[in-house]
């Protein structure tokens, strides 16, 4: 595997409004990795994903993503750029104006000169690829939320990025669905050496898929290692977080209310 | 048994009230709850509530509880277990902050929203500007400069915006015509002037009336179809995936519907003058009597081409400005489901603002210019 950096990021902060949601975030991803990051729900793991491909911009710090500025980038800049990553977000976001199989051919009638003949056969393997064979000229609100996400995932793969951000990719499918997305997922890895980075709330996925794992907590990245390191980890928020139960988890701090008002 | 002291609680609660002294029994859920603290008034004495009877509860009842003993001084005796354990597990501190907490952030939350609106409109305006500039390029230069313009986008839009418009466009329009020809006829007779009726709908259809009223139609047809499309499309992400795929989303998305619009606008206007003064000439010629040559030559003498011209060139100032402000404001849509129905009632209502202050100004401007 090579080890050239392919994202880092240092000291990024960012936030909405008044409020702050991420700050002194720190973080390198290596060429061919799959790293996850994990974290409750609305501690700003989207936003971080959102950063790290220009969709927002931070407050503080700075991001490198294949060896450019992201911040300094201007729009057609950007534009290029991002035809060298793909992205599938939390809920597919497919263009409901346009049948699957058009949703997936869009990135390729943009952004190359592919012949429609080419485009065709590309879109029907990428379907089959995440078992939606033969949902090319289906519309998007006649898909279950779960073929959503996985549509998306197709469409992010169609232009061969060499880095894929995932939202949640597995949130709200059966467990053997999950299981197969995340085949998917390694598959394509293996194959193609594309580097991931997965936000995810789910365990058992994280664990098969993980190379390295984050764990986002109060906005900022509290443990990162292997699973084995995760998994050992002794932070209590950060055990709390990866299933072993906190040692101090039951601190309500109702108790001095009970022994006042009740007898 | 159970049901009958679920169903009103307060009334087993009173007869064993003794002074402040209270029972409760059978389930205590929030309606149970809410009875207890309604039989004691602000400012009443400390009151103990006896809970030996009460065989189970839920969150709701036992939150009153708790904020029973904050505002109201009681104390509880009797209680379960369950109850204590389930009651020391939550937050109670930050839980009985949180009333006072929330108010403070709302007076926060209104002045910034009084800072914000002038923030955001400043924003926005500069945004609606730029995205104008952008249009002409996109139209105008990036063709020469090998991108192409997706007029097979433009052409859907086209169709939307136009073709499925022209039945009420000629609809109003006839009206309209029909609607002048009658009073102008009605005034004008007095002074032996029917033939003027001809110039009078001729020229205030094409130059002002069918403008402004077309654009009204379109402003509510489409200028609202098109906020609410782009703004639904930003909150579920759609807009989002297509940067990410290297897209431009406003070359992609917004220049061929501001491009349908900027011709459609036109005509329309044109049709509704058209059909307007068909309208009015029906009117003269059948219901007025007026001799069909003298209505065809009096409108053929008064209308000029630069009338033509002048309505035109409001219906393209108008359709860009319809356009860009449902453009602009589902593009920068916030809150969601409800952000979505706020832009198109927003989108509707700004138009018609900018389309009759614009409508003012170029009225001006040709007075002024002798035109
Ligand atoms: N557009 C926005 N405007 C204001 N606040 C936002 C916006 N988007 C997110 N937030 C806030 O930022 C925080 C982080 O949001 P984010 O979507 O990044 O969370 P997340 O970790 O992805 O959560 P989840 O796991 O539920 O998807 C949340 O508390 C949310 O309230
Ligand atoms: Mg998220």
């Amino acid at each position: 595997m090579e080890h050239e950096v392919v994202i880092s990021a240092s000291g990024l902060s960012a936030g909405y409004g008044a409020r702050t949601v991420l700050h002194d975030v720190d973080l390198e991803v290596r060429r061919g990795e799959i790293v996850t990051i994990m974290g409750p729900s609305g501690c700003g793991k989207t936003t971080l994903l959102r950063l790290l491909v220009g969709l927002e911009r931070p407050r503080a710090g700075g991001i490198t993503v294949l060896g450019q500025q992201i911040g300094g980038l201007d729009e057609d800049d950007l534009d290029r750029f991002r035809r060298r990553i793909g992205m599938c977000f939390q809920f597919g976001a497919l263009l409901n104006s346009l049948t699957v199989g058009d949703n997936l051919a869009l990135p390729l009638r943009e952004a190359r000169s592919v012949p429609e003949a080419v485009i065709s056969v590309v879109v029907r393997s990428r379907l089959a690829q995440v078992g939606l064979y033969g949902s090319e000229s289906k519309l998007p609100n006649e898909l279950s939320g779960g073929m959503k996400k996985r549509a998306g995932l197709a469409r992010a793969l169609v232009l061969d990025p060499e880095l894929l951000f995932f939202d949640e990719p597995t949130s709200g499918l059966d467990p053997v669905t999950a299981a197969g997305l995340d085949r998917t997922i390694l598959d394509v890895r293996r194959r193609t050496g594309t580097t991931m980075v997965v936000v995810t709330h789910d365990l058992a996925s994280a664990f098969t898929i993980s190379d390295r794992i984050l764990v986002l907590l109060d906005g900022t990245i509290r443990a990162q290692g292997s699973v084995a390191e995760i998994e050992a980890c002794r932070d209590p928020d950060v055990a709390a977080f990866v299933g072993r139960r906190a040692a101090a988890a039951e601190t309500g701090g109702g108790a001095p209310f009970v022994a006042a008002h009740f007898s | 048994m159970v049901d009958a002291q679920r169903s009103d609680p307060a009334s087993e609660a009173a007869p064993t009230a003794t002074g402040r002294r209270v029972a409760l029994a059978g389930r205590l859920d929030l309606s149970a709850a809410i009875a207890l603290w309604n039989s004691a008034p602000p400012g009443s004495a400390p009151m103990e509530v006896d809970l030996a009877k009460v065989d189970s509860f839920t969150g709701g009842g036992a939150a009153t509880l708790v904020a029973l003993a904050g505002g109201r001084q009681a104390r509880f005796v009797g209680a379960s277990d369950d109850l204590r354990r389930y009651l020391a597990e939550l937050p109670l501190a930050d839980i009985t902050r949180a009333g006072a907490l929330e108010q403070d952030e709302e007076e926060e939350e209104e002045l910034a929203v009084g800072e914000g609106g002038l923030v955001e409109f400043v924003a926005a305006a500069r945004w609606f500007i730029a995205l104008g500039f952008e249009f002409v390029y996109w139209v105008v230069v990036a063709p020469w400069r090998g991108t192409r313009l997706r007029l097979s986008k433009a052409i859907t839009e086209l169709n939307r915006i136009g073709v499925e418009a022209i039945p009420i466009v000629a609809l109003i329009g006839a009206l309209m015509g029909v609607i002048l020809a009658l009073n102008a006829a009605g005034q004008l007779r007095a002074y032996g002037a029917e033939k003027f009726t001809a110039n009078l709908v001729g020229i205030a259809l094409t130059r002002e009336l069918a403008p402004v009223i077309t654009a009204i139609l379109v402003a509510g047809r489409s200028g609202s179809a098109i906020a609410a499309e782009i703004a639904t499309m930003q909150v579920s992400d759609e807009i989002d995936a297509l940067r990410v795929m290297g897209i431009n989303p406003r070359a992609f998305l917004l220049v061929p519907k501001l491009l349908a619009m900027t011709i459609a606008m036109p005509v329309l206007v044109v049709l509704g003058s058209l059909v307007g003064i068909g309208g009015g000439f029906m009117v003269a010629v059948f219901g007025l009597g007026l001799p069909f040559e003298l209505y065809w030559d009096q409108t053929i003498e008064a209308l000029h081409v630069r009338d033509l011209v002048l309505g035109t060139l409001k219906a393209l100032c108008f359709g860009a400005l319809i356009g860009l402000t449902g453009c602009t404001l589902g593009m920068r849509v916030t809150g969601g489901a409800t952000g979505v129905g706020r832009v198109t009632t927003t989108a509707v209502v700004v138009s018609y603002v900018l389309v009759i202050v614009a409508n003012a100004f170029f009225t001006l401007l040709f007075f002024l210019a002798g035109f």
